[in-house]
């Protein structure tokens, strides 16, 4: 490795103030529709960025669609409720390695995902539901399906974020958690996702 | 509140009280051994909780070096945090633990000042200096005491000391029984040298890699954390490290308030691009603009991943040059998580 240049440390004005004029543009909501449509024409536009349509652009866009769906939060607060009922050794696990060790149970993973897909069925189609059944684990990141979001919710997440010691039980949906899992979806499994609109 | 709610930001003061330590562990992230000797004044130390507490901190974290070695102004800057209603934290080796009354003693008046939660440094490099038998006696004080207790053990591929080894001690079985042993929280954290160019042997999958960079969150303790050091200098992190990082260097404890340093932190964009996406998926996406930026394998423990962000000058040229493109995700991101409130409809 070289010597090192001066000191990296990325605070002049060219990010403070975009970091306060963003916020400030972000209270509007007609601003914020803007944005998460378009993110790199409104960082040209507003900040003087060129911004390519990243895929981190992408997550967040579909972060806040799905942040904004009713029917999703619906989802997602149902979905929280059924494992905190009906996962005592999750959701009453003291620490983390005990969560772990539930996890591995495949008895448990497959009861998680059959409650999964049911607490799934009034988002998505009967079809796509019928496909999810059969789907018990794996890097359901590649599965190009409308229902991409929701599954890598249980199994990315759930399974193997909580199994990793990464995601905390108590918080297993939780915006950080929606964040992680969008940041590792394709553009054209982005593409796919769809929310209520409500 | 709901769960998929705004999240508050986290806001930590870790004081590290004094350098000096019992032990001497190869790659200790704090530089700390018995011969250091560095000393935060308990006025300044007492100065920094009363701000923390006005600025809407959480937590006071109290730390080393060896806290103990602090003496009886340990106990009173634990009193002092609680009586605003601070969460407070002692990390230590536990090396007073030696006989059950010495660790009864010690917690019970921990735990008197107000003490909520400690946590326990243990693994083949501690127990060179503190035996298993003082972490576990000083475990069942605090678990007598109603603490919260958390067993952070070193982890590289070829060890001796795991969780398994705590939960098969004699010592362990005899004192603690079954419900006992689910209080206590065992984390096996990667242990790191320094040197960014060096690298331990890890047990498998536990090095990033493309593979299992999914599970790679943002970091959640840069500019969350505020770190003084026994000689002053404030730190925008609790990472292992920071003393070999400038930028990660925030000022000294004479220079500016607690809201002041952490502001310092907040205006840097690279900072909140770390608390955002972490250091790892940084040198993930320096690869993609310069293939020969070598990551995948090399790291377990995210602070030696941010050590090489920091000190590899090809990873800061492609930074600097391209960093831009990343603003608006990044403030999107810190937007989504912290402020959005989703208008919903009235049912009909």
């Amino acid at each position: 490795m070289a010597s090192k240049s001066t000191s990296l440390v990325l605070s002049g004005p060219e990010f403070t103030t975009r970091a306060v004029n963003f916020a400030h543009l972000m209270a509007a909501p007609t601003f914020q529709k803007q944005f998460f449509a378009d993110p790199s024409a409104v960082a040209a536009r507003e900040f003087g960025l060129k911004v390519t349509a990243s895929a981190a652009s992408r997550s967040n866009a579909m972060v806040f669609a799905l942040l904004g769906d009713k029917q999703f939060n619906n989802w997602a607060k149902d979905f929280q409720t059924e494992i905190d009922t009906s996962f005592q050794s999750i959701a009453g696990a003291a620490n983390l390695s005990d969560v772990q060790k539930a996890l591995k149970s495949k008895q448990t993973r497959d009861q998680l995902v059959a409650k999964f897909n049911s607490s799934v069925a009034q988002h998505l189609s009967a079809e796509t539901t019928a496909k999810l059944s059969a789907i018990n684990k794996g890097p359901l990141v590649s599965e190009g399906d409308v229902a991409i979001i929701l599954l890598t919710f249980v199994v990315v997440v759930v399974v193997v974020a909580v199994a990793a010691g990464v995601a905390n039980p108590a918080e297993i949906v939780s915006r950080q958690q929606v964040q992680l899992v969008a940041r590792q979806i394709t553009a054209a499994q982005a593409a796919k996702v769809r929310t209520s609109g409500r | 509140m709901e769960i998929l709610d705004p999240i508050p930001e986290a806001r930590v003061l870790s004081l590290l009280l004094t350098l000096q330590c019992t032990a001497e562990c190869m790659h200790c992230g704090t530089n700390s051994s018995p011969r250091v000797k560095s000393r935060l004044t308990e006025a300044t130390a007492a100065r920094l909780i009363d701000e923390a507490a006005q600025a809407d901190y959480h937590v006071i974290a109290f730390t080393g070096g060896e806290p103990l070695l602090y003496g009886q102004s340990l106990f009173d800057l634990v009193r002092r945090a609680a009586r605003y209603g601070l969460a407070t934290r002692v990390v230590s080796n536990a090396y007073w633990a030696r006989t059950d009354d010495s660790a009864a003693r010690i917690v019970g008046a921990l735990a008197a000042a107000g003490l909520k939660e400690i946590n326990f440094s243990t693994g083949d490099q501690h127990a060179r200096f503190v035996p298993m038998s003082n972490v576990i006696r000083a475990a069942r004080a605090s678990l007598d005491h109603k603490l919260k207790v958390a067993v952070m053990i070193e982890t590289v591929k070829e060890r001796s000391i795991t969780r398994e080894t705590f939960l098969n001690d004699p010592l362990f079985v005899e004192v603690f029984d079954g419900a006992e042993r689910e209080m206590i929280y065992f984390c096996e954290s990667p242990w790191m040298p320094l040197n960014p160019n060096q690298y331990l042997d890890y047990p498998d999958n536990m090095a990033v890699t493309a593979d299992n960079i999914e599970q790679c969150t943002g970091c959640d303790s840069v500019i969350n954390t505020t770190t003084v050091l026994a000689d002053g200098r404030v730190m925008a992190c609790c990472g292992l490290g920071t003393q070999q990082i400038p930028e990660l260097q925030l000022g000294n404890v004479d220079d500016g308030s607690v809201t002041e340093m952490r502001s310092r932190a907040e205006n840097d964009f690279l900072k909140r691009w770390i608390r955002c996406e972490g250091p790892e998926r940084i040198l993930q996406w320096a690869a993609t603009k310069d293939t020969a930026i070598a990551w995948e394998g090399l790291y377990a423990h995210r602070c030696q991943a941010c050590v090489r962000l920091y000190s590899d000058e090809a990873v800061r040229s492609v930074i600097r040059e391209h960093y831009e493109e990343k603003i608006v995700d990044v403030l999107a991101a810190e937007w989504l998580t912290h402020t959005y409130q989703p208008v919903q409809p009235v049912e009909a």
